[in-house]
């Protein structure tokens, strides 16, 4: 064994140059699974961290209606589950007018619980007393002077504390815990013991205590980090994806993404298989080098089983020493990248604590060991097929060229010859072409995605994150009869600070879905058949979304907004069939339909397409809530057909009030104001987006829209200055991380390529010191390298472009479908890909005048002695 | 008349304490014709000599004069064309390439001059002479060593050359095809007339040559300037 050990160190340092390669090849691979897997997994606690502080740290919220609340907690620590957090909500009250205002009382557990704190004062302790958050005090307009008396629903009240705001986006009224109002219902903020398993630890307690699933809500922007999303295993989920012809494939990929981790484990499976692919390059071309001496080794003694431990030996130490450098490069590199852009992994703007993925480092050992020992294993059972002459003269076997004479047609026999040397072992020809265009695929790919991700960005930016003005100002209501008067809307514009405001206007309308339009009876619980039920909420209020009126007749509510035409224009941004120019859209009076989306990105649930007309029918007041519920008699109503000029994926401004919009749950019908003004009389807006020239001005306008609003029921002004910035400056740094990594594997793969083509080029000096011998010039000598060059080049370009188109093809599979991407570009990006191929030549031909000029610096008998 | 003509060579290698003198003032010169054997022990500077004449190695001293070109003279590239239209050479080994089969292995270096007509009558007079012609479109390892060897003869004489050079050409053949290679060569030399300079250290091989040279610790003590 120490025979074997001394073997494979004398090989290391005899063949510095190969062992420094391979070392290398393992050092940056393990600098990129290492660094960039601390960097997500940093990324993903930050996360965490950041969801725990922004929506709490509670896992699970639980009505107490039958007093279980007070039963758990005498045994909080039970065999199925412990309650290691808890905090009560005992909501007292609700107004609705002129605010939707909530009156209630927590306990310190709850405060814990949603990371609130009384910022200021004290808690109310009597009847009089309430505690605001600075969210109610701003919209309530009250002042917030501790001991000032205030009004608040007609009563007189006394503030005394203020507490640091929520996520709820109502008006919260903190009163005394003994105060008695008008209703006493509370509600359980629950976190379990996150080592064990969260949601099985939840489902044991509403077993045990006989509590309806429905009625609990989950913290989920917490629990999808720690285990508490209802979760089913790989062969369970795996069933279903087969099973279901709706599920497929997006739906495994989907349910592994269940935890966020999808991303990381892809990256580091392609990572792994780059890496590998280097290493094994590396490797076998040392070992090429060395066949002979083994082979001797075998006719002296050494069986395959030495000859394997002197492989592995060597191998392991280099790889070894390299991913534990590599490791600590990575990690150490990452943390000066996190420390500095950190935000780009996580949504958290406060980050600071840089973790190591130590899941990762182990994950990639156990990789890389189990692949040198598959390695070794590979290279001994080749020399094994192979006599021990074989290897000694190093033959190589070509495959059978077709018979004829070639220099009778052509007189380039030298293009003949590079050619067959390349041709002439096919195995090795494609493992070299994939090897080498394996780089170019990432790094192409990675591009893609980062263009994609930095679009697609950009797109929900301004739709589903709502950060398309830096101010809005909205109806906070789904009493349609309160509305922002075209007075105060000009009045805003007017205000210093203001670059432009784009007006919206609101209704609530139905259309009738006939004749096989509606495909997706399952995507609304009222059709779904499948046991689910409807928001009674909307049940009560709207009559529910979708109404079957006969066998295969539908009524649908949709969300009809009135954009301003500039808003209009910007929607060609998302714009799937059609056309969108808001002057033709007001010309023939049609309007643009936001289909239904579901959960893989398809919008294929309402069969409506550009140029199909509409009947869409309106509450003539939106102020009688009768109305909404569309039972009314037809006089009540106005009825007009549309032609749908276009269809894109998403709507501007939502109204998240009435039926919702979250921006894929339910169609929405957007036309001009003018068009709502024309054909429905609409002539006040549902809300306001603002603009800013300068973003430093964001308080001071906010201010002012403030006083141009006052009075106006349930309007409320929300600042978005700061979060824009923030979200700019996070995907500023996310591209530019993107465009290292796919720099950082460039490198990698350039790399590899000379390294590759200089073995192609030396593995054959023997051939070539004859051809010298024989008379062929150094000019000549290169040209034919060149040609050998190029045409690597152009089939590894050929086969790169090739499996890009697939990976392209899977990667904007999964953006769409799986990470929900609102746009991704469906094209290949032509450019890089030819800037790739030519990249791909240069390298090539660069490597190969390098390894050419290496072999014309030997003298030919030192040449042709390489046998 | 005289092809080739090596005068007062020397060749050392190394430096100092290491300085080993591979030649030492070899002078000699071979006909037009000449089937000349080179003979000599191992590391008598045979080899070394016949790297010196084909231009694949400098001299440290001296002049190698073929067909009135001093090649220690030549610049790369002029040696190496020179080398191409010249010079022939025929190795232990064969040395053919193994993806070409045996007609486009000898036309190979007629290929590397641009613009060259290949002269296809004479290649395959050449192969029915040397009893290949049946074997042209076959690749290397589908030939025995001795069918290799042959290739390789016609190789080293496609181009027509001033000289063939060629280093133990019966090395690794068994009696038999060192008998059949041997007649091949001096066949070919008295045929097209071809200078032939072998090296060899078979005694009895060199002696069906016309002419034995031979050398001894870099000095050439038999058969050289005196025989020319």
């Amino acid at each position: 064994m120490l025979k074997i050990v001394k073997l494979a160190f004398s090989y290391m340092c005899h063949y510095k140059k190969q062992t420094l390669a391979t070392f290398l090849g393992m050092v940056m691979s393990a600098m990129l699974i290492s660094g960039i897997g601390s960097l997500l997994h940093s990324g993903r606690i930050a996360d965490l961290e950041s969801a725990r502080r922004q929506y709490g740290d509670y896992h699970y919220i639980i009505p107490d209606r039958t007093g279980w609340y007070e039963n758990a907690m005498k045994v909080p620590d039970t065999k199925d589950y412990t309650i290691t957090d808890s905090g009560v909500i005992t909501v007292k009250k609700e107004v609705e007018e002129p605010y939707q205002v909530i009156f209630c009382s927590a306990d310190e557990g709850y405060m814990k619980s949603t990371g609130r704190s009384l910022i200021k004062g004290e808690y109310p302790d009597k009847s009089d007393e309430i505690a605001l958050d600075y969210y109610s005090i701003n919209n309530l307009g009250v002042s917030d002077n501790i001991g000032d008396n205030i009004e608040v629903c007609g009563s007189i009240y006394t503030l005394s504390g203020i507490i640091s705001d929520g996520v709820e986006e109502n008006v919260q009224v903190f009163v005394s815990q003994d105060i008695t109002l008008d209703m006493e219902e509370k509600f359980i903020f629950l976190k379990f013991d996150e080592k064990r398993e969260v949601f099985e630890q939840f489902s044991a307690l509403i077993k045990k205590y006989e509590i309806d699933f429905d009625t609990t809500k989950r913290n989920r922007n917490v629990t999808a980090y720690v285990g508490g999303e209802p979760t089913e295993s790989i062969i369970d989920t795996l069933k279903v994806a087969v099973s279901n012809s709706n599920a497929g494939l997006v739906y495994f990929l989907g349910s592994l993404n269940e935890s966020k981790e999808l991303m990381s484990k892809i990256v580091f499976l392609v990572l792994s298989i780059f890496g590998a692919f280097v290493i094994y390059s590396l490797f076998e071309i040392t070992v090429v080098k060395r066949t002979e001496q083994y082979a001797v080794m075998q006719v002296l003694g050494l069986e395959p089983k030495h000859l394997f431990g002197t492989m592995f030996v060597e191998l392991f130490v280099i790889s070894a020493s390299g991913y534990m450098l590599g490791c600590i490069a990575g990690n150490m590199i990452a943390k000066l990248i996190y420390s500095n852009i950190g935000t780009i992994f996580s949504t958290d703007s406060n980050i600071t604590e840089f973790f190591i993925s130590k899941s990762i480092i182990w994950q990639g050992a156990v990789f890389f060991l189990f692949y040198i020992i598959i390695i070794c294993l590979m290279i001994i059972r080749k020399m094994v097929k192979s006599s021990d002459m074989q290897m000694i003269r190093n033959n190589i076997t070509y495959k059978r060229f077709k018979r004829g004479i070639f220099s009778k047609k052509s007189h380039n026999l030298t293009k003949l010859l590079t050619k067959r040397f390349m041709f002439g072992k096919v195995c090795t020809f494609v493992g070299i072409i994939i090897s080498l265009s394996l780089g170019g695929v990432i790094f192409l790919s990675t591009t893609y995605v980062a263009q994609s991700t930095e679009k697609n960005n950009n797109h929900a930016f301004r739709t589903d994150e709502g950060l398309g003005a830096d101010i809005k100002v909205y109806i906070d209501s789904d009493n349609g009869g309160y509305s922002i008067s075209q007075s105060i809307f000009d009045n805003i514009k007017k205000i210093d600070g203001v670059l432009q405001a784009d007006e919206t206007s609101y209704l609530l309308g139905e259309i009738m879905l006939e004749n096989g339009i509606f495909k997706w009876k399952e995507f609304f619980p009222e059709t779904a058949n499948d046991g689910t039920k409807q928001e009674q909420r909307i049940i009560d209020n709207y009559n529910g979304v979708i109404v079957q009126q006969g066998e295969d007749s539908y009524r649908l509510k949709v969300n009809v907004y009135g954009y301003s035409d500039d808003m209009i224009n910007e929607l060609n941004d998302y714009l799937i069939e059609g056309k969108i120019d808001s002057s033709e859209i007001k010309k023939s009076n049609s309007v643009i339909l936001k289909p239904l989306t579901d959960g893989q990105g398809n919008i294929g649930g309402v069969d409506i397409k550009p140029g199909d007309t509409i009947n869409l029918k309106v509450p003539k007041t939106m102020g009688n809530p009768e109305l909404l519920k569309f039972n009314g008699i037809d006089n009540e109503y106005v009825e007009k057909e549309f032609t749908v000029a276009a269809v894109c994926n998403r709507p501007l401004a939502k109204n998240d009030y009435f039926i919702g919009d979250n921006g894929t749950d339910n169609v929405d019908i957007i036309m001009t104001n003018e068009q709502m003004l024309n054909n429905f009389k609409v002539e006040e807006y549902n809300s306001i987006s603002v603009r800013l020239d300068d973003i430093k001005k964001s308080h001071s306008v906010t201010e002012k829209i403030h006083a141009e609003i006052n009075g106006l029921s349930r309007c409320m002004v929300k600042e978005y200055s700061d979060a824009i910035n923030q979200r700019n400056k996070e995907l500023k740094y996310k591209v530019c991380f993107f465009y290292g990594i796919a720099f950082m594997l460039f490198c990698i793969s350039v790399l590899h390529i000379v390294n590759s083509m200089k073995y192609i080029v030396i593995s054959r000096r023997h051939e070539f010191g004859i051809m010298r011998a024989m008379g062929i010039t150094d000019s000549g000598f290169l040209k034919m390298l060149i040609s050998e060059g190029i045409r690597y080049g152009v089939f590894t370009s050929i086969f790169m472009a090739a499996l890009y188109f697939v990976v392209h093809q899977i990667a904007y599979y999964m953006m769409i479908k799986v990470f929900l991407y609102i746009i991704a570009e469906k094209n290949i990006m032509l450019l890089p890909c030819i800037i790739m191929s030519a990249v791909n030549i240069l390298i090539c031909i660069i490597s190969v005048i390098v390894a050419g000029k290496s072999i014309l610096k030997e003298d030919i008998i030192t040449e042709i002695m390489h046998i | 008349m005289t092809v080739l003509e090596v005068k007062n060579v020397c060749k050392v290698y190394g430096y100092g304490a290491n300085q080993v003198n591979a030649l030492n003032n070899v002078s000699l010169s071979i006909k037009q014709g000449e089937f000349a054997a080179l003979v000599g022990t191992s590391g008598s500077g045979k080899s070394t000599l016949l790297n010196l004449i084909g231009g694949l190695d400098t001299p440290t001293k001296g002049d190698i004069i073929i067909r009135n070109h001093n090649i220690a003279e030549l610049k790369r590239k002029e040696l190496a064309v020179f080398r191409r239209r010249n010079i022939g050479f025929i190795f232990q080994n064969y040395s053919l390439m193994p993806v070409l089969n045996v007609y486009d292995n000898i036309a190979l270096p007629v290929s590397f001059d641009k613009g060259k007509y290949i002269d296809h009558e004479y290649i395959e007079s050449l192969l029915k002479d040397l009893g290949i012609w049946d074997k042209r479109e076959k690749y290397p390892n589908e030939l025995s060593g001795g069918q290799q060897q042959r290739v390789a003869i016609a190789r080293a004489m496609a181009n027509k050359p001033a000289v063939i050079l060629a280093d133990e050409p019966t090395g690794n053949l068994d009696s038999k095809n060192t008998v059949e290679v041997m007649g091949l060569l001096k066949n070919s030399s008295w045929q097209y007339n071809q200078t032939i300079l072998m090296v060899t250290h078979n005694e009895n091989i060199a002696q069906t040559c016309d002419r034995v040279l031979r050398i001894e610790d870099g000095v050439l003590i038999e058969g050289g300037e005196q025989n020319a």
